[in-house]
């Protein structure tokens, strides 16, 4: 009964901030206003749209550049999670702290800091100049938004992995290196089939806010290249086509769940191993 | 070539400036089951990760075969653990997990088959080969453990208290099979145990440790016989211990009365600890032995009764079949031969 009434609040908070509004948004995307009499009717044309050429470019531009940034904080944030794992207990606390201050700051606050050092008289090409070296356009880049992104989420790849690393049994490792492997074959064997959730949580916590943001593409590269995200952005807010924005949002969370569904199918999740389980 | 396949001469370990394994020397013959026995944080797993090479010594030396391997890594030793806590790779199936070192060296997969169910029938567990490793009991996973590491014919095969976890009777199974499987493969086992029943029931030589220290190397008989000191006496069985004095050779002193003995060499008028094993004592009528006492307390222990009884200021253990009533005053009678004289120690 005390379990139930705890709840209440958590359960008028869904319902207003979470169910309220998908139900909202999946109601707007079946639907469009009557010109005439401003009623609505039901129609497919929203979801016909986001298959249009023009825009199915900008669906690739999004997944491409989303899987890019979530390579690169894989390849980065693994060795990363492995040193921080091995480091003395002593000084990991405080290397596990220096990852994940930055994110007590706000988003886009460190967004625009890096604004002033790729622009075009940001700190980088002054050091350019200094040198003697000709000015160079580092923002407004498809590489800059690259670098937004692998900046702000790589702690969500390195975290999870760091996590599944430092709970490993030791005695899984020793027991490998004692039948015979070498620091190659332990860790192909052993340490990283082991760590996959991590990897899988890792990779699902970078590739879901990359592949669906806006404001690193409108502050790193401006209003002329379109995101998913941009583009949802500019239906809302701009072209005030909340049907069609609609119809765009829940695309992409129909994408967004299947790339879940299939990361976990592929870790054969198993929540006993340790990971987060985001089911 | 001697038939000493592993030595270790001078052996300290230290961590963070604290000795755990003091300047220890050791052997283990071929074909040998040694066995390490101490209370918990003696430094007995410590000079078995050593032997294995996950630590290495401090300072001294390790050989194998002869060949000094102190700085050799685990992987390029001849030797194989089984862990206290088995350690299977719980991303594998049963067959994977035995198969991983022949895998490692590069087996055919023919070859590696017909091992691995060779190993399996060793262990009884055939046609487990696809099972998982938590669908396992705790005695099917330390089989598995067992089985990987055996598959590899190590040389040498180190057990860290292997049936730890294990219940009493599944314990005792095992303590068996696994002396006869060390039997018939002629593979030497060093294992390491807190256990003093499972080292006297399986080994040929036991090390016995106390605080990084060797206190007695011996057979299971010698060790429980002629313990050398108060803690070997104390740690092996149950022990009365009291002070005495030697008066000359052949004469010892202690509960106030001078006992005939048959040990000699510790010299005259020497203080001694006077070692008398629970199932030693004879308990006869009053006044029909040496000394008399009073039955404090009978328990029931399966096999005999253990009393304890009040003699003077001191206690005595008896072990024996027959029981005696609580209250009851009884005569104690100890022969010679039952008196266990040792050095008092520094």
């Amino acid at each position: 009964m005390l379990k139930r009434i705890a709840s209440g609040p958590y359960l008028v908070w869904i319902v207003l901030f979470i169910l309220i509004p998908i139900l909202m948004i999946g109601f707007f995307s079946m639907v469009r206003t009557d010109a005439e009499t401003g009623a609505y009717y039901l129609t497919a044309t929203n979801f016909a749209r986001v298959f249009e050429p023009v825009y199915i470019a900008v669906w690739t531009r999004s997944i491409k550049i989303a899987l890019e940034a979530t390579a690169i904080c894989l390849l980065l944030g693994y060795p990363m999670a492995m040193i921080l794992a091995k480091m003395n207990a002593r000084y990991r606390t405080i290397a596990v702290m220096l990852f994940v201050v930055p994110m007590w700051m706000n988003f886009l606050l460190r967004t625009y800091a890096w604004m002033t050092i790729l622009g075009k008289n940001g700190i980088l090409n002054k050091i350019l100049m200094f040198f003697g070296l000709p000015q160079m356009t580092f923002l407004y880049s498809e590489g800059a938004v690259l670098l937004g992104m692998v900046y702000n989420f790589l702690p969500f790849m390195v975290l999870p992995i760091y996590t599944v690393l430092s709970k490993m049994d030791q005695s899984l490792i020793e027991a490998a290196e004692d039948l015979g492997g070498n620091k190659v074959n332990v860790f192909r064997k052993v340490i990283f089939p082991l760590s996959l959730p991590g990897v899988v949580s890792g990779t699902s916590m970078v590739f879901m806010p990359a592949v669906s943001t806006f404001v690193i593409s409108n502050l790193l590269y401006g209003g002329q290249y379109m995101l998913i995200g941009n583009l949802i952005e500019q239906q809302f807010l701009v072209v005030n086509d909340w049907f069609f924005g609609s119809a765009i949002s829940i695309i992409l969370m129909i994408l967004i769940l299947a790339t879940m569904a299939v990361m976990n199918r592929l870790s054969g999740n198993n929540p006993e191993e340790g990971g987060v389980n985001l089911w | 070539m001697s038939d000493k396949i592993v030595k270790g001469i001078n052996i300290t370990k230290e961590y963070n400036g604290v000795a755990v394994v003091k300047n220890i020397d050791f052997w283990v013959k071929k074909n040998q089951f040694l066995t390490i026995l101490g209370p918990s944080g003696c430094g007995k797993t410590t000079t078995l990760r050593m032997i294995a090479g996950f630590e290495r010594p401090t300072s001294g030396t390790i050989y194998f075969e002869g060949n000094d391997i102190t700085d050799t890594p685990p992987y390029l030793r001849q030797i194989n653990t089984v862990f206290q806590k088995y350690a299977l790779f719980p991303h594998m199936n049963i067959y994977e997990n035995v198969a991983f070192g022949l895998r490692i060296k590069k087996n055919s997969e023919k070859e590696i088959a017909s091992k691995v169910s060779k190993i399996l029938e060793l262990v009884n567990l055939s046609g487990f080969e696809n099972r998982k490793i938590n669908s396992l009991s705790g005695g099917q996973q330390q089989r598995i453990a067992i089985a990987r590491a055996l598959v590899n014919e190590p040389k040498v095969l180190l057990l860290d208290e292997p049936l730890g976890a294990l219940d009493l009777k599944l314990r005792k199974e095992m303590q068996l099979e696994l002396k006869n499987m060390q039997k018939e493969l002629g593979i030497t086992f060093v294992y390491v145990t807190h256990d003093q029943e499972e080292a006297l029931t399986m080994s040929d030589k036991i090390i016995i440790m106390n605080h990084g220290e060797i206190q007695q190397i011996g057979s299971p008989t010698d060790i429980y016989n002629e313990p050398e000191n108060r803690f070997v006496a104390d740690f092996i069985g149950e022990s009365n211990i009291y002070d005495g004095i030697m008066i000359k050779d052949f004469l010892v002193r202690f509960a106030d009365l001078d006992f005939v003995c048959v040990d000699s060499g510790f010299g005259d008028e020497t203080l001694v600890d006077v070692v008398i094993r629970p199932e030693d004592v004879k308990l006869l009528g009053p006044g029909e032995g040496q000394l008399n006492g009073i039955v404090q307390s009978v328990v029931f222990k399966g096999v005999h009764y253990e009393m304890m009884i009040k003699e003077s200021s001191r206690e005595w253990m008896v072990h024996s079949t027959d029981k005696v009533d609580e209250g009851v005053t009884v005569g104690i009678k100890i022969d010679p031969d039952d008196i266990h004289i040792m050095e008092k120690e520094a």
